[in-house]
């Protein structure tokens, strides 16, 4: 997996939902490159450039994060909160999906900097028509940010 | 003389005096006319020698004018008094020159012709020795006397008017003497006085000194005192006495040749005089013994009435002593009753400012079980139940100290160990110094309600606990079953959203491999997963109502009901629905719960009124109770009054599945919505005639709707 041209980090536990969000996404054609992590620790080293992932760089971070909140380890909330409050990583679109309606997730969501959220539907269709409508928004419609502009902002790790 | 005259006596003199002027005024003019018209008798009166001479005769009229014009008591303007005093002192000027002018002819043998200015007298009528019309030497002088008297009428010496009315009393001589001479000596000579001219003199004489009857002699007559009295009673015995021994006297003396008429006539007034001087004196003694008199009994009087004064002051001193002595011991009275009273009631004691105990009542002696005896001479301290701090009693030492009461409560050990409670007002006295010198304590005994409230603190206390562990158990309730919903919300879904795509991904991916039937399961699949996910989500909903809480605003219901309209839109596609929505009230509601009713109660009618060929759905409210009660009626396939109690039960259904689809979560959902706002819910129904459901959302009156609660609560 070329991880220099990634295209979606996607954080989710269950086997299930990512061999049919995968299979959504490769069908549909939106991603090719797309990194899954299976739990918040994972995500974050991803992201943070640490662990298994030191030879990543901080100048290709991926063009979308697809983020469950409900994770081993450490919890989707928690990576949230780290990516959003690091200027490194804070500019990476990061889009909760999640089985959960709660509110409280929603609002501490939003709070914590998320830039959409969305409730993976039961039907199948329709969780299909989701990951299609949010892959086409973030990966073909949206701007991404230009990474380098934000680079002279990166102070040292926090963590 | 004081001047404490007669007021009676002084107004009839006063009468007297006008009376003696009209009578000289009269006299004289008559005699006047006695001349003018030649009758003789108005001259002389009785058949005598000699005649009043005409300007004698016009000397009384001016007098009689002038004691005329100076009467006393008239009331008149100033201008009209300076006439008349004018007049009157120009008439005794007159008098006195011509009487002084007829004795200069006298003593100078001159003929002034004063005598012929009026009446001419013929030489006949002359009185041997006197030129004719002059009139006598006593006349003249008597002329010249009355007409000073007149005009020094109200002169006032140092002492009194004595000048007026001593030339009075001399004129009075004067006439007497004529009287005499008319009587003794018949042959007329030239100091014979006719009859008119000296009984007009002794009257004028008597006029003027009456006129000023307060004064000097006037005022020796009219006195009020005793010498007055007497000289008054004395004087007309003593003038006959006078007269007759005057008149015995002068006729015995004039048969003895050796005195002239002249001598025996002065002698007589001499003696007339001197008695009458004598009498004087007497009157005087005995008028200043009476004034001394007077005077003690004034001191008399005085002491008297000061005595009395001071015996009535006395009295009424003695009375008001009994008075306030009565008012004492009323009030002594009412005091000992009120402590009687007090007595009664509670426990009072009086202790000095060392808490030496100086007083108890019974009550005291009853609750502390000490007598008498052994409490008096002790310290308060003997009662101490060791309860209260330090602090306490030093507080309450404090306050009393400083002058103020205390107001509290005690706990104290009675004699044999037991406790009880007093409410206790302690009340410092404070002397003269300022300082208190004893505080009296009155307390009741409240060791009864002290138990009680003890109790009811126990009874507080556990309740309180209890609360407290059953509100944590709740909390740990809740608590578990939020984490619960959570772990459904999250975990139950993903399961049938794996089965839901794994299973449509089979017939996508396999379709041509699979037989008809094979794929009908998988449909059948996809329809469960489908149906449990709505179930999953509605009951989800549904528990997190009991979470939810009221976000109250003002809410206008039409413009809610048709965006659920908009909502709704796509399931009546196709369909003919009649919607008839009334004009509905802005309510106080959350509304986004409210939103959920109208969205459960719609889509129910428009579920149920498929089979129609035209389904009508209606909205609208009524006043019932001053609340307004929202209706949403249908006339779809109804339901039977007797499955009611059902209708709003969870999972409760009323029509298979395969007819019409659904959870049973809907109208329990609206049910639990309703309730929270207080309000309350419920349907009426026909089998295939139509349902409809109404509901109050009792925000506001939750005391109303409680009643109303009741009643729904047994048909729900």
């Amino acid at each position: 997996m070329n991880s220099d041209a990634l295209d979606i980090l996607l954080v989710e536990d269950s086997q299930d939902d990512v061999d049919l969000a995968l299979h959504t996404l490769r069908r549909e054609k939106l991603a090719n490159n797309i990194f899954v992590a299976r739990d918040g620790e994972e995500a974050l080293d991803f992201l943070f450039c640490r662990g298994a992932f030191t030879h990543r760089s901080f100048d290709h971070p991926p063009k979308l994060v697809l983020l469950d909140l409900k994770l081993p380890k450490v919890d989707g909330m928690e990576v949230l909160k780290q990516v959003k409050s690091d200027p490194r990583t804070k500019t990476i679109p990061v889009v909760i999906m999640t089985s959960s309606k709660e509110e409280r997730d929603l609002v501490a969501s939003y709070h914590l900097g998320a830039n959409s959220y969305i409730q993976k539907p039961v039907d199948f269709e329709q969780f299909r028509e989701t990951v299609k409508t949010v892959g086409l928004y973030w990966l073909v419609i949206n701007q991404p940010p230009i990474v380098e502009s934000f680079q002279h902002l990166a102070g040292p790790a926090h963590d | 003389m004081n001047g404490r005259s007669d007021p009676r006596l002084v107004q009839r003199l006063s009468v007297f005096a006008s009376t003696a002027a009209g009578f000289a005024v009269v006299a004289g003019l008559s005699a006047l006319a006695g001349w003018k018209l030649h009758i003789a008798v108005l001259d002389t009166w009785v058949a005598a020698p000699v005649k009043i001479v005409p300007n004698a005769a016009a000397c009384l009229v001016l007098l009689g004018v002038s004691l005329w014009l100076q009467r006393k008591g008239d009331r008149q303007s100033f201008v009209w008094m300076r006439i008349r005093k004018l007049t009157a002192k120009t008439s005794a000027v007159m008098v006195c020159l011509v009487g002084l002018l007829s004795l200069a002819e006298h003593v100078f043998g001159w003929d002034l012709r004063i005598d012929r200015l009026l009446v001419v007298v013929p030489p006949a009528e002359a009185i041997v020795g006197v030129r004719a019309g002059l009139m006598a030497t006593i006349a003249a002088l008597n002329f010249l006397v009355l007409g000073a008297a007149l005009l020094l009428l109200d002169w006032k010496t140092r002492h009194d008017h004595w000048p007026a009315q001593f030339l009075s009393f001399g004129a009075a001589i004067g006439a007497i003497f004529g009287l005499f001479a008319l009587v003794l000596q018949p042959r007329a000579s030239g100091i014979t006085m006719a009859l008119p001219a000296a009984v007009t003199f002794f009257v004028l004489a008597c006029g003027l000194v009456c006129s000023r009857a307060t004064w000097a002699i006037g005022g020796l007559l009219t006195s009020q005192n005793a010498g007055a009295r007497l000289l008054r009673s004395v004087i007309p015995a003593a003038l006959l006495v006078l007269g007759l021994i005057g008149w015995s006297v002068s006729k015995s003396l004039l048969t003895d040749a050796h005195f002239t008429w002249v001598q025996a006539s002065l002698l007589a007034i001499l003696c007339g005089t001197i008695l009458f001087a004598f009498l004087t004196w007497i009157a005087f003694i005995v008028d200043r013994s009476d004034a001394l008199n007077a005077e003690l009994e004034r001191r008399v009087a005085e002491r008297t009435a000061a005595l009395q004064s001071e015996v009535t002051k006395r009295t009424l001193a003695q009375e008001a002593l009994k008075e306030s002595l009565a008012t004492s011991e009323a009030a002594l009275k009412e005091l000992a009753d009120q402590k009687f009273a007090l007595d009664q009631h509670a426990i009072v004691a009086t202790t000095d400012v060392q808490g030496t105990i100086t007083y108890v009542n019974e009550k005291f002696c009853a609750i502390s079980q000490y007598s008498r005896e052994e409490l008096i001479g002790q310290n308060h301290r003997i009662l101490n139940s060791g309860h209260h701090s330090k602090e306490f009693f030093q507080q309450m030492y404090q306050t009393i100290a400083s002058g103020q009461v205390w107001h509290g409560e005690i706990k104290n050990r009675a004699k044999d160990g037991s406790m009880y409670w007093v409410d206790a007002t302690i009340v410092p006295f404070a002397g003269a110094d300022g300082k208190p010198w004893q505080y009296v304590a009155i307390r009741t005994d409240i060791t009864e309600r002290k138990l009680a409230e003890e109790v009811i603190r126990q009874l507080n206390d556990e309740l309180e606990q209890r609360v407290g562990e059953r509100t944590a158990q709740l909390e740990a309730a809740n608590k578990e079953l939020e984490t619960f919903s959570y772990s459904v919300s999250h975990d139950l879904r993903a399961p049938l959203r794996h089965v839901s795509g794994f299973s449509q991904l089979l017939v996508e991916e396999f379709g041509s491999n699979l037989d008809p039937t094979a794929q009908k399961y998988v449909e059948r699949i996809q329809a469960g997963t489908q149906q449990m996910g709505v179930l999953v989500d509605e009951l989800l909903n549904l528990a997190r109502l009991g979470r939810h809480t009221l976000r109250l605003q003002r809410t206008g219901l039409n413009a809610m009901v048709a965006e659920m309209l908009a909502i709704l839109q796509p399931e009546s596609a196709g369909r003919q629905v009649e919607w008839v929505i009334a004009d509905l009230p802005a309510v106080e509601c959350d509304p986004v719960l409210v939103k959920q009713i109208f969205q459960n109660l719609l889509s129910n009618a428009l579920k149920f009124t498929r089979s129609r060929a035209r389904g009508v759905i209606e909205v609208s409210h009524k006043e019932e109770d001053g609340q307004p009660v929202f209706m949403v009626r249908d006339n779809g396939i109804g339901f039977s009054m007797k499955y009611v109690d059902k209708l709003f039960g969870v999972f409760q259904r009323l029509h298979r599945a395969e007819d019409f689809e659904g959870t049973g979560i809907g109208l329990a959902t609206v049910q639990r919505i309703v309730h929270k706002h207080g309000g309350r819910v419920w349907a009426e129904g026909e089998l295939d005639k139509g349902a409809a459901f109404y509901f109050t959302l009792g925000v506001g009156k939750q005391a109303k709707s409680k009643s109303n609660g009741v009643a729904a609560g047994g048909r729900l």
